[in-house]
């Protein structure tokens, strides 16, 4: 199958300044070289921890940030290299829905305004068409066209979120990118939004990235997973696969990691000692070698590349072989 | 086991423009010498109001009905110079944000030394040999070090260690911990909860655990209480609770949430959200949002009825004990 | 209901919106409340004291003192209003371009020839421009305007800088939103609660400089009573009739004191944090 979407060698980086001159002293690697695919149809997640540059990614993607390095290509075309209107126009198939619900709606604007503004800008349809378009999805979403006439304030936040995921669906877009799309709401609230972008995915034909640092709604949602740690995919597999076998000792101690609701459930938990090493000044050799209990003198020194290991399976691990095998 | 600390019928209102609002309506729960309790909901349904009601660190408009009984004493009837006495050195609470709860223009062994000079007979120098002792007790690298440093040359992890350090260097009897782990990452998260564990294990300490996470609760808590909207809606052992969940609350919440050794293709919702402070419903404050909600439920709010050991606010439960 | 009873709360501010009424209600129906002609020489009354015919006195050519602090009004407000709307004009869209668009133009030229500007006392620099610019109302104005426009560039552009990270001006830069809708349409009006504060202080600071100005004789030309002009020509006057200055001065220092009260407290209720 030919991807919609394929991130080759992706990088972002942020410049730190300093001194009276804000003189440039260093960059903090967010996103360093990453390489993703995304099939027409399917979710891929991108689960890690704060600061390993999955937001950086969705919206380096977006173009929200400039990205410093590598390709995005989209239909064939990359995206990192088009001109401000051309991106304006392409903007109309990849859209996105952000983490904060408060934060995420103008409060100046009603549902309606934000809603419109989508059509507007692109100069879909005529006045009716555009008013027809929004009340359609408003209901699509699980609200009322009474509700297109106030403001955010208004309403709860798994209602804004609602409205969020209206907007990113009013364009009818080929990609949605959803970053953290429900880890700003409770629980109870948390499910009603999966199971609607569950349902908008079927319904909709859409693809979706999405990210997340909750593994268990990771696993709940995603066709495929991308793991990732200090800037860079450590691994990538069909869901089934990371979850059951884990090969990246990364990914094994992030899900070993995760309190289960069982209170009789007894599992083997591995505790990673340490932090998360900062981003502006990366470990060498395998960024994750400080915290791996297997780490040896070859992961101090060479960065691993991502390679298949079968079956569609990807990690960046010098060891996996061994680890794989011990585990069978 | 004896209880270390009673809480009945605890009310807590607060005057706002709407009038006065009740945010916690009635709650009542003990904590047993050594054991973890856990305090379980979504936010707003009065936890966290809970456990400031106890240390009586309510915000000023705020006011406190009912009776705490802390060892004996009754905290609110204690003079402000007497409960100052019991904060922080028989009770100590630890925050979500470490960030925010140290100050950021003292050194951690300060700090950390503050309370065991207030509340102990004790000089500079053994102070600051309590301070590091308890910095290496949570597991911190370079204790000594660490010690003269500011709170924002840490990681979250770090300074969450700092405030355990912080509650623990009284040798508290009780310790309130508000979603310690919620602003971290999953992976120090792990540490956090093993470290807490392994403290409780070694002190004795009971610990009063609020949260959101189910996950959280049911890897370290012995006994739980599920709040909704002020009131205490259902009580448990901590195995009892999820073999059998007996609320409709609480049945939907645990199966609204994702698990990860489990497939499912949608998960259960609980249809709204949580009633505003200042407009409970008059019968049962979950009969709104409540799939087996009868007639009854939303003319007469139910008791919170003992099932043997569990209890449970709902009318499903009314006959069976009549 | 809600916002009327906020606003009652911050009373101070309340009362310094009824002296700006006032003020606008006398600007108005000055030829109603003026008891003469404020440029009406009456040799028969120089330098009379106040009394029952000149309620505040008479200056040196005889004009009654009352009537011209009446009609002084209009020049008041028109200082404040053109004044503060020619700063706004130049300020908030600077503001909001190189908050936007940051880069080499915000950072090396715009906000140093902003700190360079502000290094000045506010006086001195509408000083210099007016004598740049030579006396007359117009230019007084202008200079004003000019030396005011930088605390708009300022306060707009941090508005800005803050505005432009929130999600909601990312989402509609996502959807395909132009530059200028974005700026126009979403930032500007989340911006506005701080720069019309700032303008409701600034109508102050305008109405002063105006009267600064008028005062050393770069403002308003004679007859045309303003304030600052009356204060300059009885400065002379101040041991034969200290009346002359005082009501003027009276004048200035109560309106001044209005637009003041009103910005701090529009700024408790445009405040959202106030908002609990």
């Amino acid at each position: 199958m030919e991807p919609l979407l394929e991130v080759k060698g992706l990088q972002k980086h942020f410049p730190i300044h300093s001194g009276a001159f804000r003189k440039v002293v260093g960059h903090v690697r967010a996103v360093d070289g990453i390489d993703l695919t995304v099939y027409p149809g399917e979710t891929l997640g991108i689960v890690g921890e704060s600061g390993c540059g999955k937001s950086t990614t969705g919206r380096t993607i977006l173009r929200l940030l400039e990205p410093t390095g590598g390709e995005v290509l989209f239909n064939g075309q990359d995206l990192a290299k088009l001109k401000k209107e051309e991106m304006r126009q392409v903007r109309k198939d990849i859209q996105m829905v952000f983490q904060d619900p408060y934060a995420s709606l103008n409060p100046r604007k009603t549902i309606k305004q934000i809603l419109l503004e989508s059509l507007e800008v692109h100069n879909i349809g005529t006045k009716q068409e555009r008013m027809q378009i929004i009340e359609e999805i408003i209901q699509v979403v699980g609200l009322q066209k009474e509700h297109l006439n106030r403001h955010p304030h208004n309403f709860s936040g798994g209602q804004r979120q609602r409205i969020g995921i209206a907007r990113a669906l009013v364009l009818k877009p080929k990609l949605i990118i959803a970053d953290e799309p429900v880890s700003a709401l409770d629980v109870s609230i948390q499910s009603q939004i999966l199971n609607l972008l569950k349902d908008l995915k079927r319904d909709f034909n859409l693809t979706l990235i999405f990210i997340s640092h909750d593994l268990s709604v990771v696993k709940h949602i995603c066709d495929r997973v991308a793991v990732m740690y200090l800037g860079r995919v450590v691994e990538i597999a069909d869901k089934r696969t990371l979850f059951e076998n884990p090969s990246h000792p990364y990914t094994k101690a992030l899900l070993s990691a995760v309190p289960q609701a069982n209170p009789k459930a007894k599992r083997e938990r591995i505790i990673l000692t340490g932090d998360l090493p900062s981003p502006a000044n990366p470990p060498s050799g395998c960024t994750f070698h400080p915290r791996c209990q297997h780490a040896t003198e070859e992961c101090k020194k060479v960065a691993p590349q991502l390679q298949d290991i079968g079956g569609g399976q990807l990690v960046s691990c010098h060891l996996y072989k061994e680890l794989f095998s011990s585990q069978h | 086991m004896s209880d270390i600390l009673q809480v009945q019928q605890l009310r807590t209102r607060f005057k706002t423009d709407q009038g006065k609002v009740s945010v916690v309506d009635g709650v009542d729960f003990s904590i047993r010498q050594g054991e973890t309790l856990g305090v379980v909901g979504e936010s707003g349904c009065g936890k966290s109001m809970t456990s400031l009601s106890i240390m009586r660190l309510l915000p000023q408009n705020g006011s406190t009905e009912g009776k705490i009984t802390f060892e004996g004493k009754d905290l609110l009837s204690l003079s402000e110079k007497d409960m100052q006495k019991i904060r922080g050195n028989e009770i100590a609470m630890i925050f979500q944000e470490p960030m925010t709860s140290l100050n950021p223009l003292h050194t951690v062994g300060r700090q950390i030394e503050e309370a065991v000079l207030l509340h102990r007979k004790v000089t500079k120098e053994e102070a600051k040999k309590r301070a590091i002792d308890m910095l290496k007790a949570v597991g911190m690298p370079r204790p000594e070090e660490i010690y003269g440093e500011y709170p924002h040359q840490l990681s979250g992890g770090m300074r969450q260690r700092v405030m355990i350090a912080m509650a623990m260097a009284c040798d508290p009897k009780l310790i309130i911990a508000d979603e310690p782990t919620t602003a971290l990452d999953v992976t120090i998260q792990a540490q956090i909860l093993e470290l807490m564990q392994k403290l409780k294990e070694q002190t004795g300490t009971s610990i009063m655990l609020i949260t959101h996470d189910l996950g959280v609760v049911a890897e370290m808590c012995d006994r739980v209480i599920v709040m909704y909207a002020g009131q205490v809606v259902e009580e448990a052992e901590i195995n009892q609770l999820f073999e059998s969940p007996k609320h409709p609350y609480t049945i939907g919440l645990m199966n609204s949430v994702p698990e990860l050794d489990e497939e499912r293709e949608y998960l259960e919702t609980i249809p709204g959200s949580v009633p505003l402070a200042h407009q409970m419903p008059s019968g049962c404050r979950f009969a709104p949002r409540c799939s087996k909600a009868m007639p009854i439920c939303s003319e007469k709010q139910p008791d919170l009825l003992d099932l043997g050991g569990q209890k449970c606010r709902c009318w499903l439960y009314a006959e069976v004990n009549e | 209901m809600k916002t009327v009873k906020r606003f009652l709360r911050t009373g101070l501010g309340l009362l310094g919106a009824l002296i700006i009424l006032l003020l606008i209600l006398v600007a108005i129906f000055a030829p109603a409340i003026a008891t003469h002609d404020p440029n009406a020489q009456d040799y028969n009354a120089i330098l009379q004291e106040p009394n029952a015919q000149h309620l505040f006195g008479t200056d040196d050519l005889g004009r009654d003192i009352f009537s011209r602090v009446v009609y002084g009004s209009r020049v008041s407000i028109e200082a404040a209003i053109v004044s503060v709307g020619i700063a706004m004009i130049i300020g908030v869209p600077i503001g909001l371009f190189t908050g936007y668009y940051r880069g080499f133009w915000d950072e090396w030229v715009v906000m140093r020839i902003i700190d360079a500007m502000q290094a000045f006392p506010f006086l001195i620099l509408a000083l210099a421009i007016s004598a740049v610019l030579g006396s007359g109302f117009g230019n007084a104005m202008l200079a004003i305007g000019i030396g005011f426009a930088p605390s708009f560039v300022r306060i707009t552009r941090g508005q800005v800088l803050s505005l432009r990270n929130m999600e909601y001006v990312q989402a509609a830069k996502s959807v395909g939103v132009k530059d200028m809708r974005i700026i126009f349409g979403h930032i500007l009006p989340n911006a506005l609660s701080p720069i019309i504060i700032q303008s409701t202080l600034g109508m102050a600071t305008g109405i002063l400089a105006e009267a600064s100005l008028s005062y050393l004789g770069l403002g308003v030309q004679p007859p045309t009573p303003s304030w600052g002009s009356m204060l300059n020509q009885a400065q002379s006057l101040l041991s034969v009739a200290p009346y002359a200055t005082f009501y003027p001065g009276l004048a200035i220092f109560v309106v001044v004191l209005g637009f003041n009260l009103l910005g701090d407290g529009l700024q408790q209720f445009l405040d959202p944090k106030a908002r609990k």
